[in-house]
């Protein structure tokens, strides 16, 4: 293993060394998108593989200008993930989403997120929200539960792969991130 | 074939909880084992599609690189961080086999 220390918007190698790149959940935090896609296209083979993932707008900021997490710098629809990769010349092999979400789950974000805009219009702190839910989370919460989020890592089980391909356009809301494989 | 469990198990770090005495597996630096979970097996996800030489940009510690490394056939794993001391963490704890000092580009 090589470490480098470097910005992903100046990678300091030659080009076409790589046979994969694996670049996962960073691409919302880069604020020269274009840029650091270049870099990584010119370091990449030929027949290289690139494996991307970034979470899911309709998640994360559903509908507002700008991301709702102080550190992302902007963040992608599924469709607008896969025309910014073809703008710059690469071919999707496979569309992976993880953690899906219930419908319900997924209107509770729309409208939580909605709703922290407003409060930040309004220069109130949209994390107060956040702290209103963790208090109920808590209360509600049984001990079991608690116990069981903790001990996930400990017993990793089979069904926690819980990745799975985005075959039809109605399904790809409902997912919390997407990663993507694709090739030059 | 490494058993895909096995190849999280490498990375994490026994912890015993002090209140409950009750022994746990972490991943250093993050806050929620979800979290953590989630992390890894997005890496796991990746390593099915690497091959050869590979590179990973914001790398952090270094965990997912040491994952790609053990999973496959890959043949070495470059990792690209802009936090020095992050990378400093990953050369000590996951490449004890494999350490290769490199210059430092930064910003």
């Amino acid at each position: 293993m090589l470490t480098v220390c470097a910005d992903a918007t100046h990678l300091p190698f030659r080009k076409q060394v790589f046979d994969s790149v694996v670049s996962l959940e960073t691409l919302e935090h880069i604020r020269d998108q274009r840029v650091f896609l270049d870099n990584v296209k010119n370091s990449l083979k030929k027949s290289g593989k690139l494996i991307l993932s970034t979470p899911n707008k309709m998640y994360t900021s559903p509908f507002l200008p700008k991301p709702l997490n102080p550190y992302h710098v902007s963040e992608f629809y599924l469709g607008s993930l896969l025309n910014f990769l073809m703008a710059h010349g690469f071919s999707v092999d496979y569309v992976y989403g993880g953690r899906r979400v219930g419908r319900l789950e997924l209107l509770r974000r729309i409208l939580g997120s909605l709703l922290k805009f407003f409060l930040s219009k309004f220069s109130l702190k949209p994390y107060l929200l956040d702290d209103f839910y963790h208090s109920i989370y808590n209360l509600i919460s049984t001990r079991q539960l608690r116990r069981s989020e903790r001990q996930c890592l400990i017993d990793p089980d089979p069904s926690l792969f819980i990745h799975e391909e985005v075959k039809s356009r109605s399904n790809m809301v409902l997912y919390q991130y997407f990663l993507v494989c694709a090739h030059l | 074939m490494t058993k895909l469990t096995d190849l999280i198990h490498k990375v994490l770090i026994k912890h015993i909880d002090p209140l409950t005495k009750s022994p746990e597996l972490i991943l250093l630096g993050y806050c929620s084992n979800q979290t953590a979970s989630e992390h890894l097996l997005r890496y796991l996800l990746a390593s099915k599609f690497t091959h050869g030489l590979v590179l990973d940009v914001a790398s952090g510690t270094c965990y997912g690189s040491s994952i790609l490394k053990r999973a496959g056939d890959v043949k070495m794993v470059v990792s690209v961080d802009i936090d020095r001391d992050a990378l400093r963490y990953g050369r000590i704890v996951y490449s004890v086999d494999c350490v290769c000092r490199c210059y430092a580009s930064t910003l």
